[in-house]
């Protein structure tokens, strides 16, 4: 919750001189949610066991922190300090438990599937962290912006450890066969381990190191990584 | 600073707002929900009879095509200690039977039927249709392969015990041994003991002789 984006300058509100744009990098990219700050790996590693559950669950975290965002933002100078923390957890578990239920009433399946893992996005640091670190200190629709970035880079990670648990796991991407697996008759010795946990924590460190490599985090003449 | 009155005000009123937002959004959507639950039992029902349903029907209109095509023997329920006793005649199997079983998963419980073909001892097919086990691990005891393996085994050993075995994929079976899922052995002994459970009523019920109110040759 420490690594905040780079301070913004008041200009009136919205999005403005380059404000929006350097919001959406910040949280697609150079402070990545889970790449960067390590932050709601708890779901990241829960979820992750088919692409489509990465992806539900993705938009699932997308709607919470844009919601949230915006009435944490939009309630910031009435919101007491001291409560400020209670607060930002109602409002996001409000939106936590309407994604729940239209997800129980229009996509039953899929909530059958995620079981509690929709519910504990709740206690997911991202959301918390993003109203904490922006929404309080800025206005209504760059917090939105924050959000939906932040959703985004979310989106990118989950659905990459998603994609290739659920292909080496399984043999299959959105529940279609692509590698036959041995038990079914196939050629593909399915890999049990990346459907365990372990293979999220594994598929993770192989991601991060990547996203480090092509950020030059460990770059000596750059002083970039956080 | 901002006084007490202020905080108590402001987080009675966020409260407030937000309990109402829940309720207008569970109001919306309970219908909904019921709905999807009812038919998600009826579609269990149905596919454990071995009745043929439109996958893609609505909610409503797989319950009324369960009301037509399948009863229930409420005797037969309180005799097994089970909720639900169901039966269809099956064009080719004579008259199946699909018993409800429930116990505790790895995390929550876990509700079934086991639907029985007329002899009381084959198993016809084995459903679950409440389970919050692990996506991707126990939840597979949602999914076919794990559910075919119960068909067509017995409930009683070769020497004429009752109770099944749920045992290492690939290792020799025995007639009432099945395939247990890779990586979630709790969940499959959590699942073993509960259907034990109810095997071991329903032969109970068997040896101690003919059923209230039931035809002979059940």
């Amino acid at each position: 919750m420490a690594n905040s984006p780079a301070p913004i300058g008041g200009c009136g509100s919205g999005i403005c001189c380059g404000k929006g744009k350097e919001t959406f990098k910040a949280g697609v990219w150079v402070t990545n949610p889970i790449a960067i700050q390590i932050l709601g790996i708890c779901s990241a590693l829960a979820v992750t066991t088919t692409l489509m559950n990465s992806l539900v669950m993705s938009i699932a975290l997308t709607f919470v922190c844009v919601g949230s965002n915006l009435f944490v933002s939009l309630l910031r100078d009435v919101t007491p300090r001291r409560v400020r923390m209670i607060a930002e957890v109602a409002i996001i578990a409000t939106f936590v438990i309407i994604f729940d239920l239209l997800l129980k009433a229009f996509y039953f399946e899929m909530s059958e599937q995620l079981g509690p893992y929709v519910g504990l996005i709740i206690t997911n640091c991202i959301v918390m962290g993003r109203a904490e670190a922006f929404a309080l200190q800025n206005p209504p629709v760059v917090s939105m912006l924050d959000g939906f970035a932040n959703g985004i880079g979310y989106t990118i990670v989950l659905c990459s450890v998603g994609f290739f648990r659920e292909l080496l796991g399984a043999g299959q991407l959105f529940g279609y066969t692509i590698m036959e697996t041995v038990a079914n008759k196939g050629w593909y010795p399915q890999n049990v381990v990346m459907i365990l946990a372990p293979g999220a924590f594994i598929t993770l460190g192989f991601l991060i190191a990547l996203y480090n490599y092509m950020s030059g985090a460990n770059d000596p003449d750059k002083e970039t990584s956080p | 600073m901002k006084s007490n009155l202020y905080t108590i005000v402001y987080a009675a009123l966020l409260a407030l707002v937000c309990a109402t937002a829940l309720t207008a959004v569970n109001a919306l959507t309970k219908e909904a929900y019921d709905d999807n639950l009812a038919a998600k039992k009826d579609r269990n029902i149905m596919t454990v009879l071995g009745i043929s349903f439109d996958a893609n029907a609505s909610a409503k209109e797989i319950v009324k095509i369960r009301e037509q095509k399948v009863k229930e023997d409420t005797d037969r329920a309180a005799l097994y200690g089970a909720r639900h006793v169901y039966f269809s005649d099956h064009p080719e199997h004579g008259r199946l039977w699909a018993i409800t079983f429930e116990g505790d998963g790895m995390w929550k419980p876990i509700e079934g039927l086991l639907c029985l073909k007329a002899d009381l001892k084959t198993i016809y097919r084995v459903t679950f249709y409440k389970q919050e086990e692990t996506p991707g691990l126990g939840a597979k005891i949602a999914k076919a392969p794990f559910q075919n393996g119960f068909r067509g085994k017995s409930i009683y050993d070769s020497s004429g015990k009752p109770g099944i075995l749920i045992k290492r994929a690939g290792t020799n079976h025995q007639s009432n041994e099945i395939d247990a899922i890779t990586g979630a052995s709790i969940t499959s002994g959590k699942v073993k003991d509960m259907l034990n459970k109810l095997i071991n009523k329903i032969a109970k019920a068997k040896t101690a002789g003919k059923l209230p109110g039931v035809p002979d040759g059940q």
